[in-house]
């Protein structure tokens, strides 16, 4: 099983065979997966415990492949559980057109290039992902809310809003360039948003409304050999609602049955407006921090575990936030295209809100995941 | 003019009768093919052999000469076995067929060989642990399935299948790749099948 390792992933796609597919003829071709869970939690934050559980499909996802030599497209179609923003549907639709040597022209709905790990649950080491806390800081605003005074007004940000600041869109619209070689990786991409703020557009709009935005992602990836790859690469918006920016860079090693990873992300958000319990709302910037550590070994042909360390740390108006998430998993693939994986998550939120709010607490996290891959 | 049943007949008698002839011509011109491509495969492969023999020789043919040589000659022997596949089922293809043009028999056959050549037992020869996945797509062709393994230590998974559901007369081969090389091959069992038959 495997991550999306940068390097990986750009020197595979330099090979029009290495995607894993059913092929229908020589111009179309389907690949996809199923990924279903039982998750239970129970979080303890400034005294106040919950538990809860959930049992269901998570994730279905089938990509059309089309082949016509110079030219390629792809089109994936999901059904993603919880997805808050509604997008259903169409997850990517992009073609590519490939240069005489060997670079890559890309046209429409694409992954962002930036990041460790993968977007699908196919390509992780676990089940969750490092930087996702969603439920403990849905505890945490819970929390927050009931607080006598506190009122996240409209147009303001809650702690979940902070911390999606951090993390670039998954997915983009735009035109991007890519050159790939054997150990090398260089791509640049000129896209709607980065962060979701004011997307569908590239500028362009003089009304006051604030919904105008373009991005810039660019990212390079070496192989020095011996196992260890270097990845870096930043995401650059500018939003009429606030320029945001993002630096993310990370190092794997492999070496044997081992996988190290370690990552780390710096970002910067303009003119954020924060509103937490009774307190004024302020407007500024918001400066994030996050990392990760992270090795997996594999014990047998079929078997790997890995250990992760991950963390956010928020530095907003009045405001701040720090997260810690301790994962361990076991991976057990019953065959080919069908992987079993257990994992147990430690998380850790404090909070300080300029005295008015200084909480912290926890949330331990059981998970079982089936994962079918075609 | 009306189209009766005696007409009809009778113009299908008049086209089969002159078409004949193109046929003929057809196996004639392919087994001319044939006999060109071996012989030059005969003299290629006897100039790599004259090539590759002695200290002597060697120092006397640079390295990318033997490597054009070594291409030539792997295309060469393509060529010919896309004819002797062409030869081996043209004739009653052609008979058979309603397109009746030899260039669409020569790109039919040409097709047919390039994604079913994993069908013959000699094509798995060089696929070992170690090769590249590009050699095993020249050797093969491009797998009619595969699957990015969610095992640990391997990356890709191409399987080569006549029937995932028939047991008795399906081929069935397989291969593992980390790092893009060969890991494991699972071969064809192609006497089975062969008794089987």
């Amino acid at each position: 099983m495997k991550n999306k390792i940068a390097i990986a992933s750009a020197f595979l796609a330099a090979s029009s065979f290495s995607m894993g597919k059913i092929v229908v003829n020589d111009f179309l071709s389907f690949e996809g997966f199923v990924d279903s869970s039982y998750s239970t939690n129970q979080s303890d934050i400034a005294g106040t415990e919950e538990s809860d559980n959930s049992f269901q499909v998570d994730q279905v996802e089938i990509s059309w492949l089309f082949n016509f030599d110079a030219v390629t497209a792809q089109i994936d179609l999901e059904y993603e559980d919880g997805d808050e923003d509604n997008e259903d549907g169409v997850e990517q639709a992009f073609v590519n057109l490939a240069l005489s040597n060997g670079d890559v022209i890309t046209a429409g709905r694409y992954a962002s290039m930036l990041g460790f790990e993968a977007f699908e649950p196919t390509g992780l080491y676990q089940y969750s992902t490092a930087y996702d806390f969603s439920s403990i800081l849905g505890d945490a605003n819970t929390l927050i809310q009931a607080i006598p005074g506190a009122d996240a007004g409209a147009g303001t940000s809650n702690v979940e809003d902070e911390v999606d600041g951090l993390a670039t869109s998954e997915y983009v619209q735009g035109v991007k360039y890519t050159r790939t070689t054997d150990t090398t990786f260089f791509g640049i991409s000129l896209q709607d948003q980065a962060f979701g703020n004011d997307g569908d557009r590239l500028g362009g709009d003089d009304d006051d409304d604030s919904d105008s935005s373009f991005a810039v992602e660019v990212a390079g990836s070496i192989d020095l050999g011996n196992g260890l790859t270097v990845f870096a690469g930043g995401a650059f918006e500018d939003a009429d609602s606030g320029d945001n920016q993002l630096i993310n860079a990370y190092v794997t090693y492999e070496t044997g049955a081992w996988l190290f990873a370690a990552e780390v992300n710096v970002s910067e958000s303009e003119d954020v407006a924060v509103q937490i319990g009774g307190l004024p709302p302020t407007t500024g910037d918001v400066d994030g921090l996050g990392y990760l550590l992270m090795a997996n070994y594999a014990y047998s042909d079929v078997a790997s575990v890995t250990g992760r360390i991950s963390s956010l740390e928020f530095d907003a108006s009045g405001v701040d936030l720090e997260l810690f998430k301790y994962t361990v998993a076991h991976n057990y693939a019953l065959s080919d295209n069908l992987l079993l994986v257990t994992e147990i998550s430690l998380e850790d939120i404090d909070l300080d809100a300029d005295g008015f709010l200084d909480e912290d607490g926890d949330n331990l996290v059981f998970a079982v995941e089936l994962l079918f891959s075609f | 003019m009306r189209i009766t049943s005696p007409k009809v007949w009778a113009v299908a008698l008049v086209a089969t009768v002159l078409s004949t002839p193109i046929y003929a011509a057809d196996a004639d011109a392919t087994a001319d093919r044939m006999a060109q491509l071996e012989a030059r495969l005969i003299a290629m492969e006897a100039r790599l052999a004259e090539a590759e023999a002695g200290p002597q020789a060697a120092s006397n043919v640079s390295e990318a000469r033997m490597v054009e040589l070594e291409t030539r000659l792997a295309e060469a022997e393509q060529e010919t076995k896309e004819v002797k596949a062409l030869a081996a089922t043209g004739g009653n293809v052609s008979q058979a067929s309603i397109l009746g043009n030899a260039a669409t028999f020569d790109i039919l056959a040409n097709s047919a060989w390039r994604n079913l050549r994993w069908t013959q037992a000699e094509q798995w020869e060089g696929v070992r642990p170690g090769v590249s996945m590009a050699a095993v797509v020249e050797a093969l062709g491009h797998p009619p399935r595969s699957v990015d393994s969610l095992k640990p230590r391997v990356d890709e998974v191409f399987y080569y299948e006549t029937s995932i559901r028939d047991d008795g007369n399906s081929l069935r081969g397989k291969i593992s790749f980390r790092k893009g090389k060969v890991l494991t091959v699972q071969k064809p069992n192609f006497k089975a099948n062969k008794a089987a038959q």
